[in-house]
């Protein structure tokens, strides 16, 4: 039966481990039906892909939705994962896939929609009036407005652009691992960072302050 | 390394190149000879050298952004999916094994089920035919009676010429216990002749049995007249 299969859960006992095998025997577990490998599973990743999605829809009600399709479509395709990319990797490119479904879905529906609510709450919909827990107070007082304009900019670039400099500025993963998420060879990756870091630049030009610039010697940086 | 490379290595870059190769120079992806002259290009162009802490100031508040926490109820709900899943997985499972058995069961039984089938047939066909003409040789001397209780009987009787007197039939009943040996005799006609004892005294019984074990029984003895005449 399958849960006769007890994966462990300490991850103190699993230190030992590689994260390859550490991988391929949590994806074991999984294709057993191991409802505790099913928690650890989204223990582990709920987090991270929760961030990864946001960050490339920008729009918390939208993020929940794609969140659970991703975790769906990881439980019913763990028996194609052949443990050739990191589970991690594998999770990802899963995500940045469904994200891409469904910005292509909603601008083939939801575009054409009139939103009756706009008016009602003052031009606000539904994901500006979810709250945001991820932010305190005490957030919004330190750089909140440095971080609302990164996130602006970041939100207005193009979508396939701001997805690899997601992954490589905020996820900070490798470009060889970017390569696999998007599924594109390493110089379209590189091209994509640098052409997704241009855009944002060119929005953020003369609202983020270039002094220091005047005053650092790159010869010593 | 040929002396147009190193040549190469002190030529001035162009602005153009500097701007394309900031973000590989950022990630440490570009080759070292390109990143020295990176870095000397900078050193000298203040357009260049702007571009190049714009970039490094993005690429610095990108990675200090705050991760978006996950709401709890994607949490739960989460979990609930997990649960589901692991339950209809588990569920999918065991239906896979059962139909592969089921189909292994099948493929194994369906090239052998017709001659199975005609095998049997045609062996009680000809069981049947062949039972009358099978003579089974059968030895029943050792065999036990199984009933559960069987009478007494004369094994042997002893001839003494002992007859009835009358012209009537006598009958004797006597009594023979668990060895087999008389030990009552009882005569209906109440004529007890000498010959008649010693019939009684020397024939041999066989005991009655009750459940297998020897018992005490009864036997009946008739002596009869015959007379022939001519």
């Amino acid at each position: 039966m399958a849960d006769s299969f007890l994966f462990d859960l300490n991850p103190e006992s699993n230190a030992d481990l590689s994260p390859a095998s550490e991988d391929a025997r949590l994806a074991s577990a999984l294709r057993q039906g191991s409802e505790d490998a099913y928690e650890l599973l989204v223990s582990r990743f709920q987090q991270p892909v929760y961030n990864l999605v946001y960050r490339l829809l920008a729009d918390p009600g939208e993020s929940y939705d794609v969140v659970q399709e991703v975790f769906l479509k990881v439980f019913r395709n763990i028996a194609t994962f052949r443990s050739q990319s990191s589970l991690k990797t594998w999770i990802y490119r899963i995500a940045v896939n469904e994200v891409h479904n469904y910005r292509r879905w909603f601008y083939r529906h939801r575009r054409q929609e009139v939103v009756l609510e706009d008016e009602a709450e003052g031009g606000k919909n539904f994901g500006d009036t979810v709250p945001d827990r991820g932010r305190s107070p005490y957030d919004y007082a330190l750089d909140g407005e440095k971080r609302v304009m990164i996130e602006n900019a970041l939100a207005h670039i193009n979508p396939i652009f701001r997805a690899a400099v997601v992954l490589r500025d905020v996820e900070d993963l490798s470009y060889e691992e970017i390569a696999d998420i998007l599924d594109i060879s390493m110089g379209t990756v590189k091209s994509r960072i640098t052409r997704g870091r241009e855009a944002m630049r060119r929005q953020l030009e003369g609202r983020l302050e270039p002094e220091p610039a005047l005053q650092w010697d790159p010869a010593t940086g | 390394m040929g002396s147009r490379d190193r040549l190469k290595e002190h030529e001035p870059m162009s602005c153009q190149f500097v701007k394309e190769s900031i973000s590989s120079y950022l990630d440490n992806l570009a080759p070292a000879p390109d990143r020295e002259r990176i870095a000397r290009h900078l050193a000298v162009c203040g357009e260049c050298a702007v571009l190049h802490f714009q970039t490094a100031q993005l690429r610095q508040n990108l990675r200090s952004l705050a991760p978006a926490r996950a709401p709890k109820r994607l949490t739960l709900d989460l979990r609930i999916l997990a649960s589901r899943e692991a339950m209809r997985h588990r569920r999918t499972l065991l239906g896979f094994w059962m139909e592969r058995a089921r189909l292994f069961v099948d493929n194994l039984m369906k090239p052998l089920a017709l001659p199975f089938a005609g095998g049997l047939t045609s062996a009680v066909f000809m069981f049947g035919m062949m039972i009358s003409s099978l003579g089974f040789l059968r030895d029943a001397g050792n065999d036990r009676p199984t009933a559960l209780s069987t009478e007494a009987s004369v094994d042997n009787v002893a001839d003494f010429g002992a007859r009835s007197k009358s012209n009537d039939d006598t009958l004797i009943e006597v009594e023979v216990d668990g060895q087999g040996s008389m030990v009552n005799y009882y005569i209906p006609d109440g004529h007890m002749t000498s010959e008649i004892g010693n019939l009684l005294l020397f024939s041999k019984f066989t005991p009655a049995t009750k459940f297998l074990r020897p018992a005490s029984g009864k036997v009946i003895i008739r002596l009869s007249r015959i007379v022939v005449k001519g």
